[in-house]
C-alpha cells in the first residue's frame, strides 16, 4: 500500500535523527555518516512511497546508510588513509556508570549540541542543524533561506568540516557546558523561528515551513530536557507567537498591528498550550528569557480584546526581561508596554532617556524600529509633523516590503 | 579450553554480503548455521560469536612520539578480512576441528582456529 507522502515524511523527519544518532555513536564520522543518513531518506522517500513502508523502517534506513558510509569511507582511505591520522592528545577515560546512563539517553540531544558547536557561526549552525535534526535537504534549506543550493551546500560542508577539525565529540564529557550549550541550541531554534515568523527580506511575511520546522525541533528539545523550564518557556514562546500568523497579514498583504487583529482568528489551540507550557514552567526554577518571553505572550494571547490586555503586567515582565538580558528591543518593546499602561508622554520620556543612554535611534540594529515607535507615540501625542519624519525615516530604514508600505502610509496619512 | 574461531571473507565480496535482499542459498546457509549453534549452546561448548563492521569503520590506534594517534581504517589492508569471530570451550584441537569444519561446510568462508591461552599457559 502506497503511504500518504505527507505521513512519510514525517515518518521519515522523525526518524533522521535517531538513524543519523546510532550510526555517529558507532562509528564517528558524523560528516560522513550526515552525508549517508540524507541519501538513505532519499532512497526510502522513493521506495517506500512504490512499495510501501517496511516493517522496521529504522532498520532500514540504519543499512542502507550504514552501507553508504562504508562505500564513502573507503573511497577516503583509498586516497589519502595516511593524511587523515589525527592525534588525542589527552585520550579520555569514559568511566563505565556514566557510560551506561548515557545509553539510554536519546541521540537527538547530542546531534543537537554537535550541530550548535560553539566552534561554528550561527548561520551553519542553523543549516546543519536544520539538516541532520530536522531531515530537510540542502534545497529545502536554501530555498527557505532565499540563497542558491550551492552556496547553502558550501555552508553545510565547511560546518562538517569544522566540526571534524575541532576535535568536536559526539557525546558532551561529563564535565562538559551542558546549560551553556543547550542555550546555544535554543538560540538557534529560534532565530529558525523567527526568520520563518518575519522574513528578513522578500515579499512573504511567514515563511511557514521554517516556523513549523522551529515548534518541531522546540517539541523534540523539550522532550528531551523536560526538566529544564526554559526550553519549556521556549516552545510556549514560539507556539503563543504563531498562534497569531493567520491574523497578522490582510489578503492584500498588509502588516496588522496585534490591536487590530481579529482575536477569533487566533489558533486557540495554540494559545491553550503555550499558556499551559509556561504556567508549569515558571514554578520551577529562576526564571530566564524565554520563559519571560512567553510569559509576555500569554498576557497577549488571554486577553480577550486589545483593550483588555493587562498592559502593566506586560511593561513589568519587560522590566524583568531587560534585567536578564540587556539589549535594544526588549527596551523598545518596554517603552511601547509602558505607552498603553501609562500613556504615550511617558513612553516618549522613557524612549527619550534610552535614547540618551543607549543610542537606540541611531543603533543599525534598534533605529528602524525606534523611529516607528517614537512616530506611533508622536501620533498619539497629537505631533503629526514630527511622527509623519519619524515614520518615513522608519520605512526607509527597513527591508521588509509589507512593512515598508504600511508606514509609508502612516506617513502619508499622519 | 577456549578456542577462537577467526571467519574471514574478501574484501572485494563484503558489500554483496551486507546486501539488503540476501540470497535463498545464503539464508538456507544461516540457518543451517544457527542451528548448529543452538546443538552447541546446548553441548555447553558455545561461548559467544559476533558479526564484524565493515573493516572502513574501523579506527586504528597507535603510540607515537607526539601522542595517541587515531587512523580511520585498518590497522592493515587485505584482500580477506576478518568478518565475524565466535568464542567455543570445547576439549580440545580435534573437538575444535570437528566444529569448525562443520561451520565451513555451511558457511563456505575459511576459517582460522586460535586458541585463546588459558591459564595453563600464563
Amino acid at each position: 500500500m502506497r503511504p500518504r507522502p505527507d505521513a512519510l515524511e514525517h515518518l521519515l523527519r522523525t526518524e533522521a535523527p535517531q538513524v543519523l544518532g546510532a550510526l555517529v555513536r558507532r562509528f564517528g564520522r558524523f560528516d560522513i555518516a550526515e552525508e549517508a543518513v540524507q541519501d538513505a531518506l532519499l532512497a526510502a522517500s522513493r521506495q517506500w512511497y512504490d512499495d510501501g513502508i517496511p516493517d522496521q523502517p529504522r532498520s532500514w534506513l540504519i543499512r542502507v546508510a550504514y552501507r553508504r558510509m562504508i562505500d564513502a569511507l573507503r573511497a577516503e582511505q583509498a586516497t589519502h588513509r595516511r593524511e587523515e591520522a589525527y592525534v588525542a592528545s589527552r585520550p579520555q577515560i569514559i568511566d563505565p556508570d556514566t557510560d551506561a546512563v548515557d545509553a539510554d539517553h536519546d541521540d537527538s540531544l547530542n546531534l543537537l549540541l554537535l550541530c550548535c558547536h560553539p566552534a561554528l557561526s550561527s548561520a551553519s549552525r542553523i543549516a546543519l542543524t536544520l539538516r541532520a535534526v530536522g531531515g530537510l535537504t540542502t534545497s529545502e534549506i536554501a530555498h527557505a533561506y532565499g540563497v542558491a543550493e550551492q552556496t547553502m551546500a558550501v555552508r553545510i560542508s565547511r560546518a562538517k568540516q569544522q566540526i571534524r577539525r575541532s576535535g568536536a565529540r559526539f557525546r558532551l564529557a561529563p564535565d562538559g557546558d551542558l546549560p551553556a550549550r543547550v542555550s546555544a541550541v535554543m538560540r538557534v531554534l529560534y532565530l529558525i523561528f523567527n526568520e520563518g515568523y518575519t522574513a528578513s527580506s522578500g515579499e512573504r511575511l511567514t515563511r511557514t515551513d521554517l516556523t513549523a520546522e522551529a515548534i518541531r525541533l522546540g517539541r523534540l528539545l523539550h522532550r528531551l530536557l523536560p526538566d529544564d523550564p526554559e526550553p519549556a518557556g521556549l516552545l510556549a514562546l514560539m507556539l503563543l507567537t504563531d498562534s497569531r500568523r493567520s491574523t497578522r497579514m490582510t489578503e492584500t498583504g498588509d502588516l496588522v498591528p496585534l490591536a487590530e487583529q481579529d482575536r477569533t482568528r487566533w489558533d486557540h489551540a495554540m494559545i491553550r498550550e503555550g499558556s499551559e507550557l509556561i504556567r508549569a514552567a515558571w514554578s520551577k526554577r529562576a526564571v530566564r528569557a524565554y520563559q519571560l518571553q512567553a510569559a509576555i505572550a500569554a498576557v497577549h494571547a488571554n486577553a480577550a480584546s486589545a483593550d483588555e490586555t493587562d498592559w502593566e503586567q506586560i511593561a513589568a515582565l519587560y522590566l524583568g526581561l531587560e534585567q536578564v538580558e540587556p539589549g535594544g528591543h526588549v527596551m523598545l518593546a518596554r517603552v511601547v508596554a509602558v505607552a498603553h499602561a501609562y500613556g504615550a508622554a511617558r513612553a516618549r520620556s522613557l524612549l527619550e532617556q534610552l535614547d540618551r543612554e543607549h543610542g537606540l535611534l541611531q543603533h543599525p540594529l534598534t533605529r528602524q524600529r525606534a523611529h516607528a515607535i517614537r512616530a506611533h507615540l508622536l501620533e498619539r501625542e497629537g505631533d503629526a509633523a514630527l511622527a509623519r519624519a519619524d515614520f518615513l525615516a522608519a520605512a526607509e530604514l527597513t527591508e521588509n516590503a509589507v512593512e515598508m508600505r504600511y508606514l509609508f502610509r502612516k506617513a502619508g496619512h499622519a | 579450553m577456549k578456542f577462537l574461531i577467526l571467519s574471514y571473507t574478501p574484501t572485494a565480496g563484503w558489500d554483496e554480503a551486507t546486501a539488503d535482499s540476501p540470497s535463498e542459498e545464503a539464508l538456507a546457509a544461516f540457518a543451517a548455521y544457527q542451528r548448529f549453534e543452538a546443538e552447541l549452546r546446548a553441548t555447553g561448548e558455545f561461548v559467544t560469536s559476533e558479526g564484524l563492521g565493515h573493516p572502513a569503520v574501523s579506527t586504528t590506534v597507535r603510540r607515537s612520539e607526539g601522542g595517541v594517534i587515531f587512523t580511520d581504517g585498518p590497522f592493515a589492508e587485505l584482500k580477506e578480512v576478518l568478518a565475524s569471530f565466535a568464542v567455543i570451550d570445547v576439549s580440545g584441537l580435534d573437538r575444535a576441528k570437528d566444529i569448525v569444519a562443520r561451520m565451513v561446510e555451511v558457511l563456505g568462508e575459511p576459517m582460522e582456529i586460535r586458541p585463546i591461552m588459558g591459564d595453563d599457559f600464563a
